[in-house]
């Protein structure tokens, strides 16, 4: 008995010590004291070549795994396609990976690729191609062969160029099953009325498209001096150089591709899609700017504070949050070197409430182009657009792909460097200043997809009215709308 | 009995099955009060992957209540008594009001009277009122705003049928705010504007099932193929069972599955293993079990006795599919199910070769071995062209799997097969989060170190294995087959 009472005791006494010994959990996270981080934004010269053939290349050994990766932009795009034959880069694309090579034809090539489990893709966007590989790196030579091939001497094979065209096709009549590709293609068209952009690709432009259409193409620019690369894995720096020295043709005098003029013109004031679901898919549109722009930071900070940062933003809170409205409520500052972008306003909310959504929105709109942002705001958009940097650079992947964009996109070596002080050096006033130079809601084009019959039934909410617009409906995907030049 | 004590474990593991050496330093703790700890360190990258895993979905939930985890994913992002608040005490007496009059609600709800009934709708505007005074107290999104303030990344949550995960990406200097989070979280959720986001939950529902025709095909295909399991339910939720949620649904729910001997942390980077589990004890050790410990799902799936067909007509691409059942993890006939899938699909697996390259009938084919804890599946679909009639894309698909039930593959395609999940393996090790969700998805299943060994069991497996996987499974009289087509 009495040894136990000893026993309790110690155990007490040892407790309280070891209760007096062990920190407490900060009261709030805001008394977490942070070891500082560093680490600071890799640079990307020491990582870029130009190797003996005129090719430009970002490469970084990374030994960590027994992996090789290479990934390339062509300077190209959809917007660059030829008129009347809108879809040729993309289908040029597909049949450069399946349509065979010099070397292999296309059933070999894919029994190869799966093999050797390799990744092996080429596609188009509206202002760039890009080309990728990868695979264990002890298939690294083959595979950069296979790259070679398909990259420098596809085949074309007539069946392939059948069979793939064919597919396409497929993919054309379904491509608005669902309503976010029917919005994206009716913004588009809404926002830059016949810019190369927003044209889409028909069975008819498919038509027209020749063989020989796709190997002049492919000779156009798929040339050395009109890509950059990047690489890494586990490989000797040395070693890879050389091999794409090799397997990559010398660069000529050639020029780069150049892109057409594109603006922001809108074609009306709002335009709603008739498509029989539950939701209205909304796009609320404005013009903005081509990059560089010195605006571009204070762009971004401003989006980030109304419906750039998820929950926390204005638009989350008001539409998502507290009004339970949408599931997807947010805002985007566009960044595009080649066009001028747009900045917007999305979200989906059922029919009934398509209106009051869209009156909150605006209200926010007004709100921030009125009263800017606070202290708070400015401080937390700031820390969203900079700290998530360590992430962004995390491997030596990310290293050698994000200095490659860099160039592609002709910014400055020392972009990342400089960015955060970019950013810091902003105010308040800024903000404000671009709030009221680029979102009036004045200028604000309105593209829905949903049902029309239900929309305009609700279309009675105080603060906003579709029918006020003088929407032009289009009677569904078949419109003439999406065919217009 | 469970270990009483803290049992540090370290393990160098390397894969053996490769002509090369991959070590993943696991670390692997468990905590007093049940709580799962796995640590890998990787000290090239800035940052750490962390993420909390809940062994909860909708195989847990019941009819009336289906999707409830699903909406506590989103309820977590509200808070709790310190965060996303200004003053708890005096919110508290909002919160208490709304509470009172949902517990009405609810009691309606349990005498079938619904939440469109014109006494559930005046409460609900009762509630409504009483939001409005609380809202005074809300601090926004308080959560995601510290998260995202300090360098967060990755920031979300997902919900599956086993696993409910909270997951964010931080600076390699901020981990300690995840502990502080989650651990509050973790011990006093608090359900704030639960009925606004009852709405956002119906919003998401309607984006990805009402307004997608496949995935709505989907949906119904799945509910049909699981004839007694919970898998039955969508994750999400039905969605009438979404409109009538109350608050005391979700805090039930919450008091059975989020504690920590249903959890497991996984961190992924750069952080020291031992001061990481010291940390971790420090912030989630006080927090107690569930006081009453987790009921595991007994039901299993009735062998089938006929065929279940499913025809769809609808604005979508027109596409077959098939499903076939299988056992539960863990099972030796899992891993030949995973190389019968490698074998019929890829662009030169043989339903790609067969159905699009030869004989011109589809846009895609591919086959998927879907394991799952309790019972699986194993999935055939093709997508058809406009004018191709599915059941002569049926019949080539029973042709390709009597092929295989005959014959052996050959050697080439055994050694795709191996390339291929060296190539998989190789590539999950290099993303943080990828490896994260990994570890965490073998370890629902058992164990992380399945994921290991996992190359050596597909590699112990010969071609002769593969006829009779195929005869044991792949039984059409008993399949569920749905055909989505074009709506004329």
């Amino acid at each position: 008995m009495r040894k136990t009472t000893v026993t309790s005791a110690l155990i007490v006494a040892m407790t309280a010590l070891w209760f007096s010994a062990t920190p407490q959990v900060p009261a709030s996270p805001s008394k977490i004291a942070y070891p500082p981080l560093g680490w600071k934004v890799p640079l990307g010269e020491s990582y870029r070549q130009v190797l003996d053939n005129g090719l430009v290349a970002y490469i970084a050994e990374d030994h960590a795994l027994p992996y090789f990766q290479l990934s390339g932009i062509v300077r190209y795009g959809e917007i660059c396609d030829p008129a009347g034959k809108e879809g040729i880069s993309s289908l040029l694309t597909s049949i450069m990976r399946l349509g065979g090579t010099a070397a292999y034809h296309s059933d070999t090539l894919d029994a190869i690729i799966d093999l050797y489990a390799m990744h092996v893709s080429v596609s188009a966007s509206d202002t760039r191609v890009t080309f990728s590989c990868a695979c264990l790196s002890e298939y690294m030579d083959t595979c950069l062969y296979i790259l070679s091939q398909v990259l420098f001497h596809p085949a074309f094979e007539e069946k392939k160029v059948k069979k793939e065209t064919s597919l396409f096709l497929e993919a054309i009549a379904h491509r608005f099953d669902n309503p976010d590709p029917v919005l994206d293609a009716a913004y588009e068209k809404a926002m830059y009325r016949d810019g190369q952009n927003s044209l889409l690709p028909f069975p008819e432009t498919i038509g027209r498209i020749t063989r020989k259409d796709l190997v002049d193409l492919h000779k156009k620019i798929f040339r050395t001096e009109n890509m950059i690369v990047a690489a890494s894995g586990s490989f000797s720096k040395r070693n890879l150089a050389q091999k794409l020295a090799v397997l990559f043709p010398k660069a000529s005098a050639g020029a780069e591709s150049v892109y057409p003029e594109i603006a922001v013109k809108p074609i009306a004031k709002c335009i709603v899609v008739n498509k029989p679901i539950t939701q209205s898919y909304i796009r609320m549109g404005l013009p903005l700017f081509k990059r560089p722009n010195d605006d571009f930071y204070a762009v971004q900070l401003l989006n980030t504070v109304l419906g750039g940062e998820g929950f926390t933003s204005r638009l989350g809170s008001k539409v998502r949050s507290n009004e339970g409205l949408a599931y997807v409520v947010y805002s985007s500052a566009g960044s595009n070197y080649v066009y001028p972008a747009t900045f917007f306003i999305e979200f989906q909310t059922k029919n009934e409430t398509a209106s009051r959504a869209i009156a909150l929105s605006l209200e926010e709109v007004k709100r921030i182009r009125e009263s800017g942002i606070t202290d708070e705001e400015l401080s937390h958009a700031k820390k969203v657009l900079i700290d998530g940097f360590p992430s962004m650079f995390r491997s030596p992947a990310d290293i050698v792909d994000n200095y490659a964009d860099n160039e592609f996109l002709k910014r400055p070596a020392n972009h990342y460097a400089v960015y955060p002080d970019k950013v810091n050096a902003l105010t308040k006033a800024d903000v404000l200043a671009a709030a009221k130079k680029y979102l009036d809601p004045a200028n604000i084009t309105y593209t829905i997809v949903g049902d029309t019959a239900a929309v305009f039934r609700a279309d009675t909410i105080a603060g906003f009215s579709l029918r006020s617009q003088k929407p032009r409906v289009a009677v569904g995907v078949a419109d003439s709308l999406f065919r217009a030049k | 009995m469970k270990k009483a004590f803290l049992i540090p474990l370290l393990l160098l593991v390397s894969t053996s099955a490769f002509a090369y050496d991959i070590n993943v330093p696991v670390t692997y703790d468990t905590l007093k009060n049940g709580m799962r700890i796995i640590v890998v360190p990787d000290t090239n990258v800035a940052i750490v992957s962390c993420r909390l895993y809940y062994f909860v979905g909708s195989m847990y939930e019941q009819f009336s209540r289906s999707g409830l985890s699903h909406m506590y994913e989103h309820m977590m992002f509200k808070g709790t008594h310190r965060l996303n608040t200004s003053d708890f005490a005096k919110e508290s007496v909002w919160l208490a009001k709304i509470d009172s009059v949902d517990k009405i609600i609810f009691s309606l709800k349990s005498h079938g009277i619904f939440d469109t009934s014109a006494q559930t709708v005046k409460l609900r505007k009762e509630i409504s009122g009483f939001m409005e005074k609380e809202r005074a107290y809300i601090k926004k999104d308080e959560i995601w705003e510290l998260y995202m303030g300090n360098g967060g990344t990755h920031l979300n949550a997902w919900t599956a049928d086993d696993m409910t995960a909270y997951i964010v990406t931080l600076p390699k200097n901020k981990v300690e705010l995840f502990y502080w989070i989650e651990s509050d979280r973790m011990s006093n959720p608090v359900f704030r504007e639960f009925y606004s986001e009852r709405e956002v939950v119906l919003e998401e529902r309607r984006m990805r099932y009402e307004n997608q025709p496949a995935n709505r095909f989907f949906e119904y295909l799945n509910s049909l193929f699981y004839l007694a399991h919970p898998y039955r339910l969508p994750t999400i939720g039905w969605k009438s069972d979404i409109e009538n949620y109350t608050i005391q649904d979700l805090s039930s729910h919450v008091k059975q599955f989020y504690t920590p001997d249903n959890a497991v942390i996984i961190l992924v980077g750069n952080i020291d293993p031992k001061k990481a589990v010291a940390d971790i004890k420090h912030y989630f050790g006080a927090i107690p079990r569930a006081a009453t410990p987790k009921q595991e799902v007994v039901t299993r799936e009735p062998q089938p006795i006929g065929e279940t067909r499913f025809t769809v007509r609808d604005d979508a691409a027109p596409q077959i599919d098939m499903m076939f059942h299988t056992p539960g993890y863990d099972n030796d006939d899992l891993y030949k199910l995973d190389v019968l899938e490698s074998i019929l699909s890829g662009r030169s697996g043989r339903l790609y070769d067969r159905l699009v390259n030869r004989e011109d009938l589809c846009t895609g084919a591919e086959a998927e071995n879907a394991v799952r804890l309790n019972n699986g599946y194993f999935e055939i679909n093709a997508s058809l062209k406009k004018d191709t009639d599915p059941a002569k894309v049926e019949k080539i698909i029973k042709e390709e799997i009597a092929a295989l039930a005959k014959t052996p593959p050959s050697v080439r395609e055994m050694e795709r097969i191996k390339n291929t999940i060296r190539m998989s393996f190789v590539s999950n090790l290099r993303s943080l989060e990828g490896l994260s969700d990994r570890l965490a998805w073998f370890e629902r299943l058992g164990s992380w170190k399945a994921m290991l060994q996992y190359p050596d069991r597909i590699a112990a497996i010969k071609p002769e294995d593969v006829p009779a996987i195929v005869k044991k499974y792949i039984d059409f009289d008993k399949a569920t087959v749905g055909v989505l087509l074009q709506k004329q």
